[in-house]
């Protein structure tokens, strides 16, 4: 093959190009390499091995892992907590940023404002820091609610120390702490909806009630889909404020996944039987997520 | 015109939903702050609905003494900036690759971080912690930043919002004698500054608030940061928590987030990050 001049210049400017943009992905690359597939699937690998995290040999159990898991009862007992959790945080959190974001739409004045800044903030809070707050507040002793309790002359009962309240404070942390991103991802769903379409349903006599149920609610229909699986997704890997709160107590009745997976290799070292609950959580998690992107893309195409 | 009695209804019972609600919301940040004043745990449990005089602003003093908060904040600061400082650059030179060169394997690279957007790689938590030990870095800052040196959805949102920047801007750089690191920070980075600025905030906001892997990969106190420390703090205390004491260092640990909300408000909104939200 006779190369002309330029048609080498051209293949070396190619080659240069190519260069240029591994040298600018390789150093992300690498970090993805190391830590997003490689874990991905050695833990994969992992959840097949009794390993201990201290004895050097990995033995090969096949999938012992998973019989002993799905034939414990307490596995079942926590993936129903999760879904407990998961659940009722979503739609607590939906439903209360949704009429948020209707009532609070287009205020503008200082109480509107004021008002949707102070709905947004306990999203920007630290989750730790907050868990503790919240341990406070229902502290039998000292605790608001407890004050509350006492300023009607009653006893307070032991909040976080008793099964039927437990989980459901730590639903009210996760709730209080997600309505304000509920309401603005809301309110630019609701942005784009054209204002025409309201014009002509109150010519026709349409009331209020009627207009948020005919159009508002259906016409963001995509915007509650994308936020009842983000909500679903996030929700079903919390950590930060049941391992602060409860530690998963009492008698394990907030014990959720992703606390169950920490305490069983990092307290326990049972790291091969960790991993195997990783790969449970790991697989429930991406079939919302399929389930999310299949659909949003539906979605998207008939836009 | 008035307006017709039924609508005025609605709109009162609107507003009283609001306030009961944002009363509601409320009440925790002022209990937080009220408790926080009490000059002592005696006055937090005897008179709680009282207005805490005099104002003990000592206890945050005391707060940031009785634990390393010191070694906690540098911790917070050096891991949480420097995350965010690596994530944009990264999410720069990949949306510049993805956006302008021309390479093989482009559409299967790209694949790749949309792969890493949708997995929750982050349940994979035994492994992590395996390379985190094999590497070294138990302990380390290494091991607290280079794993967030990047984000799949920092690339992937920065890729969207360099493909809406006109190509004539690019090429008119080019023929100036722009090289290709001029183009991707200067031109398409400096173009891209509102999608950047809510985007770093994001990427902050993560990394200041996170806990779980400072938790798994920390183990001695002066490699924790401050979400770790606080909770640590409650752990310590003996006789009793001092929530005077401990409400205080709650609130040190989120007053750098409640100013950058302060200042920088119009990039939480979220609009910014519309591009990558869809995808």
């Amino acid at each position: 093959m006779s190369a002309s001049p330029r048609s080498r210049m051209l293949m070396r400017r190619k080659r240069r190009e190519t260069m240029t943009a591994f040298a600018c992905i390789a150093p992300s690359f690498l970090i993805f390499a190391l830590f997003k597939y490689y874990p991905l699937f050695y833990n994969f690998y992992l959840s097949l091995t009794s390993w201990n995290f201290f004895y050097p040999i990995k033995k090969f159990i096949g999938l012992a892992n998973y019989k002993t898991i799905f034939l414990s009862s307490q596995f079942w007992q926590i993936l129903w907590q999760t879904l407990f959790f998961t659940f009722w945080s979503s739609a607590l959190s939906i439903v209360i940023g949704f009429f948020i974001a209707v009532a609070l739409y287009r205020r503008r004045g200082p109480l509107g404002t004021t008002l949707k800044t102070l709905f947004f903030i306990p999203n920007i809070t630290t989750a730790s820091a907050v868990a503790l707050l919240w341990i406070w507040i229902f502290d039998p002793e000292g605790g608001l609610a407890g004050q509350i309790f006492n300023l009607f002359g009653r006893e307070s009962p032991r909040w976080l120390l008793t099964p039927e309240y437990a989980m459901w404070i730590v639903i009210s942390l996760n709730v209080w702490r997600s309505v304000g991103y509920i309401m603005l991802i809301y309110h630019s769903g609701m942005s784009s909806i054209s204002t025409e379409i309201y014009d002509a349903a109150s010519i026709d006599g349409a009331n209020s009630r009627q207009q948020l149920f005919k159009i508002t609610i259906p016409l963001l229909k995509p915007t509650t889909f994308f936020l009842v699986l983000t909500s679903f997704i996030s929700a079903m890997q919390v950590f930060d404020i049941v391992s602060v709160m409860t530690g998963g107590g009492p008698y394990g009745t907030t014990m959720v996944m992703n606390l169950y997976i920490y305490q069983t290799a990092f307290i326990k070292a049972r790291a091969g039987y960790a991993s195997a609950l990783s790969a449970i959580l790991f697989m429930f998690v991406l079939a919302v997520t399929i389930v999310q992107r299949k659909i949003s893309t539906k979605w998207g195409e008939n836009e | 015109m008035s307006k017709p009695l039924q609508q005025r209804l609605a709109d009162g019972l609107s507003w009283a939903f609001l306030i009961v609600l944002g009363l509601l919301v409320a009440a925790p940040f002022l209990w937080m702050i009220v408790t926080s004043l009490q000059p002592s745990i005696h006055a937090v449990l005897a008179r709680p609905f009282q207005f805490p005089w005099p104002l003990a602003f000592q206890n945050y003093i005391e707060a940031w003494k009785s634990a390393p908060f010191g070694i906690y904040t540098f911790n917070s600061v050096i891991t949480a900036m420097a995350s965010t400082f690596l994530q944009i650059i990264n999410a720069i030179l990949c949306a510049y690759a993805f956006t302008n060169l021309k390479f093989p394997g482009k559409n299967i690279f790209f694949l790749l971080v949309l792969a890493v957007l949708m997995i929750p790689s982050q349940v994979a938590v035994v492994p992590s912690y395996a390379v985190i030990s094999k590497l070294g870095w138990l302990d380390t800052y290494r091991g607290l930043i280079i794993p967030f040196a990047v984000d799949a959805f920092g690339v992937f949102l920065l890729r969207q919002t360099f493909l809406s920047i006109p190509k004539d801007y690019v090429e008119a750089a080019k023929i100036e004698g722009a090289g290709h690191l001029r183009i991707a920070f200067s031109i398409l980075g400096r173009m891209a500054g509102p999608s950047v600025a809510a985007y770093a905030i994001m990427a902050f906001k993560w990394r200041w608030n996170d806990y779980f892997w400072v938790l798994i990969m920390t183990t001695t106190d002066t490699m924790r940061t401050l979400p770790v420390g606080v909770v640590m703090m409650k752990e310590v205390g003996e006789g009793g928590t001092r929530w005077h004491i401990l409400m205080a260092a709650a609130i040190i640990v989120m007053i750098p987030l409640m100013l950058m909300y302060a200042f920088l408000q119009k990039y939480f909104t979220n609009e910014y990050l519309q591009g990558g939200l869809k995808i």
